[in-house]
C-alpha cells in the first residue's frame, strides 16, 4: 500500500503543475488588470505603473510564469497579493486552517446525520419517518447553499427578531472572546461554527441519507443477511454488524467525490457567514484579479481535492478487503 | 484626513447610495454650513490661528461635558482594509481606520477648512513659495518616541519616491522639498505658487521615520508595518485578524486627552444582508452606507439612530462621443430629457437622493446654483430626435435613420443593485420615445477594461467628487488618450477655462470660471447626470456626542462616549 500511496502522490505533482499552468494563463487571459481595483482618477498613472513594476506585472507573461512556478516549487513562495498587500503565503496560512475546520465539521455533520437518517429510513421502510425524511432530504438537497444559509441566518441569527440565538458571522465574539475562560472560548467557537457548518453539511447529508437508505435496503436483501437472520441474530446485530459495513463501501466513494463539492461550497458559505477562510480569499482574489492569490487558492483547493480522493481510495481498501491497492 | 477626498473608490462604486434622514434634519445643500470652503486657497497666519481657536474651543467644550470612559464600538465593514500604512493604503475602510490611528498635519473641519492637528499653525512666505508648519511638541508615536519635523520631512520624501508606490504622488509633484528648521518646525518649498499648495502638503498622514527608514527601497508596499502600524493619534493599533476584525484601543497618552471609548472593533462582514441583521440584533453597533431599502425597517428599531448626510458622489450615464449617434448635441439633450430622473430617485433611492445637474455637487464651494438643466420632457425629446433625422419610418415603434434602428447597449457593473435596476428603468423610459436600450451588466474589471478601451456605447458609473476642483482628468481633451475621459469629451473652450481655473488663486475668480465650465458641460450633456445620493448611517443609541459629516462618519469619533449605566461591554 505504501508504494501505491507514494505513486499516487508522485502522479499528483504533474497534475497540480498542470492545474497551476492552466489557471495561470486563464487568469491572465481574462480582461482587466489587478490595478483596476484602484479605479481612481486622482491616482497618478505613474504610481499605477510603479505598482505594476513592484509586483512584477510589467514583465512578459512567460517571465512571470517561470518566476511564479520557480517560487512555488523551490521556496513554497506564492508571491505578493496586490489587494492585501502582504505575502500570499501569510494570507493562506491564516485562512486554510479555518476552512479545514469548517469543512471537517461539515463532513462530520454530513456523515453522521446522513448515515443515521439513512439507516433509520431503511429499517423503517415506507413508514411515516421514511416518507418524511424523503421529503426533507429532497428539500435540503435541492436548496442552494447560499439560500439555506440565509434561511438559517434569518431563523437563528437575528433576522426574524432583534434577539439572536446564534451569531451571524465570524469565528469568535470579537469583543468578549479575550476575557473568556478556556471552556467559554471553546463554546464561543462552537456557536460561531454551527450555522456555517450546518449550511455546508446538511445538503450533502441529505444526499448521503438517500444513498445510505438505498444501499442498506440493497444489502439487507442479500443471501448472507438472510443467513444471519436465520441464525437467529438480532435485528440490531444484522443491520449494524453485517449490513452496515457492506452498505458503507459505496458511501466512501461518494464522500470522496463530494469533497470537491464541499470545498467549493465553502466559497459561498464563507461569504454568507463571513467565515475567514479560503472561500472568502478565493472570491476576493477572483473579483480583484489578484493573480498570485487566485493561483495559490486554486492550487491549494486542487491539492485538497487530490488528497481527499486519495484518502477515499485508501479507506475503500480498508473497508472492503476484496479491494487491493496496487 | 484630506486624502479621504481622493479615495475614489472601488468601495463607493460597488456600494449603494447614502443619505439624510427626514427626521434628522440636515441643512439644505445650499446652506452655508454645508459648503466646501477651500480656505487653503489663500491661507495666512491669522486664519490658521482663528482655526486653532475654533479647534481648541471644540476640545474645551468636550472637556467641559461630563463623559464616562469605557465601552466598545463595533463597526461593521463590508470589506477588509488593505493596509494601515499611510504610504501604501488604497481603500476607504483602511483610510477611515488610519484617521483614528495617525495624525495629519491638519484636520478637516465640517466646513472643509483646515484646522490644526499635528501642526499648531502655519504660514506662507511672501510670494507663497515657502510654507512653514509649527508642530506641537507633545505628540508621541505609540512606541513612546516623539513626533518631530524629521518625521514630517521623511514622509514627504517617501511620498515622492516612485518606488514607494504612494498612490497620490501626483499631488506632491509641485513640492520642491521639505526642510527641517528645528525639531518642531518644517518648511516646504515650491517651484511655483498655485491654489492648492496647502492642500497638497497636508494630504496624507505622517509616518514614523525611526521605523520606516529601515524598510529597503521598493519594499514599502509589502512592509510588515502595513499590518502592524505605529501611529500617534487618539487610538492605537492592537490587532488585525485578516478578514475578521481590526481592533484599536484608546491612547492614554494622546495630547488632547484619552478618548472615552476603550476599544473600537472593525468587524468584516462581506454581505449587506448579514450586516443589517447584525445591526438589528446588536451584534454590531454601527453600519455605514445602509442601502435605502433597509431604511424603513431599521428606523423602526428603538435602539438605532439614523445619521444622514449628503454624499460627495454622483451617478451618471456617459455617452461614447466617438459613436456618430451621440456626437449630435440634440440627441444627447434628447436622451436626458427622455429619462425621468426623479422617478428613478423616487423608486430606487426613496427620498434619499437629488437630481444632479453637473459634475460639481451642491456641497462643493464651486457649485453653480444657476445651472439650467434638461428636465423630463419626452415630447421635446421626440422633437429633438426628429430634427436630427431619427423617425419611425417603418412603423415598428422604433426610431430609425438611414435604415439603422436607434438601439444601443447600456453597460454597468454587477453587484450594484441600484444601477442594475436603473438600466431596466432607462430601457422602459427610452422605449417610450422609440429608442431600444440593451442592458449589459458586467463584472467590474471587465467594465473597467471596456471603458479604458472605449468599447461601449453608453456606460453607467459614479464618481466621488474631489475637494480639490480640477476637471482635467475627466473632461479635458488632453485626457482622452488616458483612462478616465473614456467618453472622449472635447471642448477647446472648456479646456482653456479649466486650465486657467486650476491655477487661479483668487477664490472668487476661480469660482466664476468653474461656474462657466459647469454651464458648458451641462449644455453639452456628454453625461446624463442622474443623481447625487445621501448617505444613511445607523448607530446604536447609547453613543453620545455623535456627529457625522460628509467628510467622514468618524469625523469626531474621539469625542464619542457612552453613559456608565448604558455601557454594553
Amino acid at each position: 500500500m505504501h508504494s501505491y500511496i507514494i505513486r499516487r502522490l508522485l502522479i499528483a505533482i504533474p497534475l497540480l503543475l498542470g492545474l497551476l499552468t492552466v489557471n495561470f494563463f486563464l487568469i491572465h487571459a481574462a480582461p482587466g488588470d489587478p490595478t483596476d481595483i484602484f479605479y481612481n482618477p486622482d491616482m497618478d498613472p505613474e504610481a499605477r505603473e510603479n505598482l505594476r513594476r513592484i509586483y512584477g506585472l510589467d514583465q512578459p507573461l512567460g517571465v512571470q510564469y517561470v518566476r511564479y512556478v520557480r517560487g512555488v516549487l523551490l521556496e513554497f513562495e506564492f508571491g505578493y497579493s496586490i489587494a492585501k498587500k502582504r505575502p500570499v503565503r501569510d494570507e493562506i496560512l491564516e485562512a486554510l486552517p479555518n476552512t479545514l475546520q469548517l469543512s471537517a465539521l461539515a463532513l462530520l455533520i454530513e456523515l453522521t446525520v446522513g448515515i443515521a437518517i439513512g439507516i433509520l429510513a431503511a429499517v423503517r421502510q415506507r413508514s411515516t419517518f421514511d416518507n418524511l425524511t424523503r421529503v426533507t432530504a429532497l428539500t435540503f438537497y435541492s436548496m442552494p447553499s447560499f439560500y439555506l444559509g440565509l434561511v438559517l441566518l434569518f431563523l437563528f441569527a437575528g433576522g426574524v427578531s432583534a434577539t439572536h440565538w446564534l451569531p451571524a458571522s465570524g469565528m469568535i465574539d470579537i469583543v468578549r472572546h479575550e476575557s473568556m475562560s478556556g471552556l467559554e472560548k471553546m463554546g464561543d467557537r462552537l456557536v460561531h461554527i454551527l450555522l456555517p457548518a450546518l449550511t455546508l453539511g446538511l445538503g450533502a447529508a441529505a444526499a448521503i441519507s438517500r444513498y445510505m437508505r438505498g444501499e442498506l435496503l440493497e444489502v439487507i436483501r442479500q443471501d448472507y443477511i438472510r443467513t444471519a437472520k436465520a441464525k437467529g441474530l438480532s435485528e440490531k446485530v444484522v443491520v449494524f454488524k453485517h449490513g452496515l459495513r457492506n452498505a458503507l463501501i459505496p458511501i466512501i466513494t461518494i464522500v470522496g467525490l463530494s469533497l470537491p463539492v464541499l470545498f467549493s461550497g465553502t466559497v459561498i458559505v464563507e461569504q454568507v457567514f463571513a467565515w475567514p477562510g479560503m472561500g472568502r480569499v478565493a472570491v476576493d482574489a477572483a473579483f480583484q484579479r489578484d493573480y498570485s492569490m487566485f493561483l495559490a487558492v486554486n492550487l491549494i483547493f486542487g491539492t485538497m481535492v487530490v488528497m481527499g480522493n486519495l484518502v477515499a481510495d485508501i479507506l475503500y481498501a480498508v473497508v472492503d478487503p476484496r479491494v487491493r491497492l496496487s | 484626513m484630506p486624502r479621504i477626498a481622493r479615495i475614489t473608490l472601488f468601495i463607493f462604486l460597488l456600494a449603494v447610495p447614502s443619505c439624510s434622514s427626514p427626521s434628522t434634519s440636515t441643512d439644505s445643500p445650499d446652506a452655508p454650513g454645508q459648503r466646501l470652503i477651500v480656505k487653503e486657497i489663500t491661507p495666512d497666519r491669522g486664519r490658521s490661528e482663528e482655526r486653532n481657536l475654533e479647534y481648541e474651543a471644540q476640545w474645551d467644550e468636550f472637556d467641559a461635558t461630563p463623559h464616562d470612559p469605557g465601552d466598545a464600538l463595533v463597526v461593521g465593514l463590508i470589506a477588509d482594509a488593505d493596509s494601515l500604512n499611510p504610504l501604501t493604503l488604497e481603500t476607504k475602510n483602511a483610510h477611515d481606520i488610519l484617521d483614528l490611528l495617525t495624525l495629519s498635519l491638519t484636520h478637516i473641519n465640517p466646513d472643509y477648512s483646515s484646522a490644526p492637528s499635528l501642526a499648531q499653525s502655519w504660514e506662507f512666505s511672501e510670494g507663497h513659495l515657502e510654507l512653514t508648519f509649527h508642530l506641537r511638541d507633545d505628540v508621541y508615536w505609540h512606541d513612546g518616541v516623539k513626533t518631530t519635523a524629521h518625521d514630517v520631512c521623511f514622509t514627504l520624501r517617501m511620498q515622492q519616491a516612485p518606488t514607494t508606490g504612494y498612490p497620490n504622488i501626483k499631488d506632491k509633484q509641485y513640492i520642491k522639498e521639505c526642510i527641517v528648521v528645528d525639531d518642531f518646525t518644517a518648511r516646504f518649498t515650491f517651484d511655483q505658487a498655485y491654489p492648492y499648495q496647502l492642500f497638497d502638503v497636508v494630504d496624507g498622514h505622517i509616518v514614523p521615520k525611526h521605523i520606516l527608514e529601515a524598510v529597503p527601497d521598493g519594499e514599502m508596499v509589502t512592509a510588515a508595518f502595513n499590518r502592524n502600524p505605529i501611529g500617534n493619534g487618539p487610538y492605537r493599533f492592537k490587532e488585525w485578524k485578516a478578514q475578521q476584525y481590526i481592533e484599536i484601543t484608546a491612547n492614554e497618552d494622546f495630547f488632547a486627552g484619552r478618548p472615552p471609548l476603550d476599544r473600537i472593533l472593525f468587524k468584516v462582514v462581506p454581505d449587506q444582508e448579514n450586516l443589517v441583521i447584525q445591526l438589528r440584533s446588536g451584534q454590531i453597533d454601527f453600519m455605514e452606507r445602509v442601502p435605502p431599502r433597509f431604511y424603513e425597517e431599521l428606523s423602526r428599531e428603538e435602539d438605532l439612530v439614523a445619521h444622514i448626510h449628503p454624499s460627495r458622489s454622483y451617478t451618471y450615464i456617459g455617452w461614447n462621443l466617438r459613436d456618430p449617434r451621440f456626437q449630435s448635441l440634440k440627441v444627447r439633450q434628447a436622451l436626458t430629457m427622455a429619462i425621468n430622473r426623479q422617478e428613478i430617485i423616487d423608486s430606487l433611492l426613496l427620498e434619499f437622493g437629488d437630481i444632479s445637474k453637473g459634475p460639481i455637487l451642491p456641497i462643493i464651494w464651486a457649485y453653480n446654483p444657476n445651472l439650467t438643466d434638461f428636465s423630463y420632457d419626452p415630447e421635446q425629446a421626440r422633437q429633438y430626435l426628429a430634427e436630427e433625422g431619427w423617425k419611425d419610418t417603418d412603423g415598428d415603434g422604433w426610431l430609425d435613420k438611414d435604415g439603422q434602428k436607434f438601439s444601443f447597449s447600456l453597460k454597468t457593473n454587477k453587484g450594484n443593485q441600484i444601477r442594475e435596476d436603473i438600466t431596466v428603468m432607462v430601457q422602459d423610459m427610452l422605449k417610450e420615445v422609440g429608442i431600444e436600450v440593451r442592458p449589459n451588466i458586467l463584472e467590474w474589471t471587465i467594465l473597467v477594461n471596456d471603458s479604458t478601451k472605449k468599447e461601449f456605447e453608453a456606460i453607467m458609473l459614479g464618481w466621488s467628487v474631489n475637494l480639490k476642483i480640477d476637471m482635467t482628468t475627466l473632461w479635458h481633451s488632453d485626457s482622452i488618450s488616458d483612462k478616465y475621459n473614456f467618453i472622449s469629451y472635447s471642448n477647446p473652450e472648456f479646456d482653456r477655462l479649466n486650465d486657467q481655473a486650476v491655477m487661479e488663486r483668487d477664490e472668487e475668480k476661480a469660482r466664476q470660471m468653474w461656474w462657466q465650465a459647469q454651464e458648458m458641460i451641462v449644455k453639452d450633456q456628454p453625461y446624463t447626470f442622474l443623481f447625487t445620493d445621501k448617505q444613511i448611517n445607523f448607530i446604536h443609541k447609547r453613543f453620545q456626542s455623535v456627529q457625522m459629516e460628509t467628510e467622514g462618519w468618524h469625523y469626531n469619533l474621539p469625542h464619542w462616549w457612552v453613559p456608565q449605566d448604558q455601557q454594553k461591554y
